[in-house]
């Protein structure tokens, strides 16, 4: 179980998570919803310890550093991998560092995507790199994933499919913190929603409670982010006055 | 062994291709500026001239600063966090701590500044050879070439023959630059640029041929090298998160 404990993190006096309790059992798909600039990417980078925070992270009850950080995997839109190294010389590499590498699977994504084996990683489209930045982070053997903004820019028939694989892929005990703005496609695909905002966990459903309520998750979002309906057509009539 | 030595090798091949590029560059450009200085000095009726006087006549420091600087300004960008990637996630979690990784790659970056003045010496060789085949026997004898590898500064800083106090500067020149260079990389993937360290390479690139014959001059730089090693050391050891 990943725990979050009271986690707070500023940037030079602007307070970018403020408080913030999660808890992540094994086996569990979570999307992280919310804004731009709302927290998700320092949250998971908290997590990661790649920041220094006020609060607690403990991973199955210890916490988060150098002798349980494998057990955490992370794929990100900014890119980890070593951009002069081929798919192949990645996987030799992983494989080295990380003794839970899963070949079969990283073999199987690898021919999914149809990506290239030999090329250097340079030499990818951002699509094809967004594709092997999740490759790594699902073949590392971790039993956590963050997945940070995974697939900006990559096709709608890319990623739905590769949800699909995703779920049939993943065993019990692997969980999935996956970041998105994409709401509706992911819908199908998670287990629990948490939505943050402006640094706080203004919300927290499972898939089954906000069935059991009859709401789809972009209800749940607009009702907890105070959506008002009325805003476009108000801004369009105030607009119109102003052209009068 | 095997862990070490692949992280080893992700810096080995970040530099390879520049390091040879570099050189080439470097031993093109001394031998195209030393050819045309010799070739305008046969077409007067003179007698031939002598090595010594053409080559400290030349811009041979010149161009060994200009590409000494180039090759020192691509070893800091090994492992930058830039648009094509942030390999720091990744380095952050292996096996091998990122502060050991940024220990062995200053050891390629040093042994990477090593080899490029030793194939500069290799083609200064080359340039006496090309002297000898062009103006004929009687315009240099046994001593000639030797002599020159203690005269010319450029030559004597790049072979310094059995002037122990330069060969060590040379070392702890290699040393502290290596150190500097993994530093600012290491510095620049937590969000801080460190100048200083950059301003090492230039420093070097213009003190590298003063100084010949002195002792006191070459414990100096030996010292000040082993304190920008040691400098670098610290800010390494230093550590700190992925703050940016």
């Amino acid at each position: 179980m990943l725990e979050i404990k009271e986690v707070s993190k500023s940037y030079g006096g602007k307070n970018a998570l403020e408080g913030v309790s999660l808890t992540l059992p094994r086996g569990e798909i979570v999307g992280l919803f919310g804004e731009n600039g709302a927290g998700k990417t320092t949250l998971m980078k908290c997590v990661l310890g790649l920041l220094r925070y006020k609060g607690e992270i403990m991973l199955a009850g210890e916490p988060v550093g150098r002798k349980n950080l494998a057990r955490l995997s992370f794929a990100t839109g900014e890119h980890s991998f070593f951009p002069a190294l081929s798919a192949s010389e990645h996987r030799d590499f992983y494989a080295m560092h990380f003794p839970a590498f899963r070949e079969k699977r990283f073999r199987g994504l690898m021919e999914f995507f149809g990506l290239p084996m030999n090329k250097a990683l340079r030499g990818f489209s951002t699509g094809q790199k967004n594709q092997f930045e999740v490759i790594m982070a699902l073949a590392q053997g971790a039993d956590y994933i963050l997945m940070d903004e995974p697939f900006a820019g990559n096709d709608v028939f890319n990623r739905e499919d590769f949800y699909k694989v995703l779920s049939g892929i993943l065993e019990p005990q692997e969980t999935v913190l996956l970041s998105t703005h994409l709401l509706e496609e992911v819908e199908q695909f998670i287990g629990r929603a948490v939505l943050i905002s402006r640094g706080r966990i203004v919300g927290d459903a499972s898939a089954e409670e906000l069935e059991a309520q009859g709401r789809g998750l972009l209800d749940y979002v607009k009702e907890k982010y105070r959506y008002r309906a009325d805003r476009v057509s108000q801004a369009l009539s105030e607009l119109m006055e102003d052209g009068e | 062994m095997k862990k070490y030595l692949s992280v080893t090798a992700l810096a080995a091949r970040g530099v390879v291709y520049k390091l040879l590029g570099l050189t080439l560059l470097c031993a093109l450009l001394r031998a195209g500026e030393f050819w045309l200085r010799l070739r305008a000095e046969l077409k007067l009726p003179e007698a031939a001239p002598n090595i010594q006087w053409l080559l400290n006549d030349s811009r041979q420091s010149l161009i060994f600063g200009i590409c000494f600087i180039l090759l020192y300004a691509a070893l800091c960008t090994v492992g930058l966090h830039a648009r094509g990637g942030h390999p720091g996630y990744t380095l952050y979690r292996l096996r091998v701590s990122e502060r050991v990784t940024a220990v062995l790659w200053a050891a390629v970056f040093a042994a990477a500044l090593l080899i490029f003045w030793a194939a500069q010496a290799g083609a200064s060789l080359l340039l006496c050879r090309l002297y000898a085949a062009r103006v004929g026997a009687e315009a240099y004898d046994n001593q000639t070439f030797f002599v020159l590898f203690y005269q010319n500064r450029l030559l004597h800083s790049l072979l310094p023959l059995d002037e122990t106090s330069r060969w060590l500067r040379n070392f702890c020149m290699a040393a502290g630059l290596g150190l500097s260079a993994s530093a600012f990389s290491y510095r620049q993937r937590r969000g801080k640029l460190d100048y200083p360290a950059a301003a090492w390479g230039i420093y070097a690139a213009f003190i590298f041929p003063y100084g010949t014959g002195s002792f006191v001059h070459d414990m100096l730089m030996s010292l000040i090298f082993l304190f920008a090693a040691g400098i670098s050391l610290y800010r390494i050891w230093e550590g700190g998160c992925y703050e940016a």
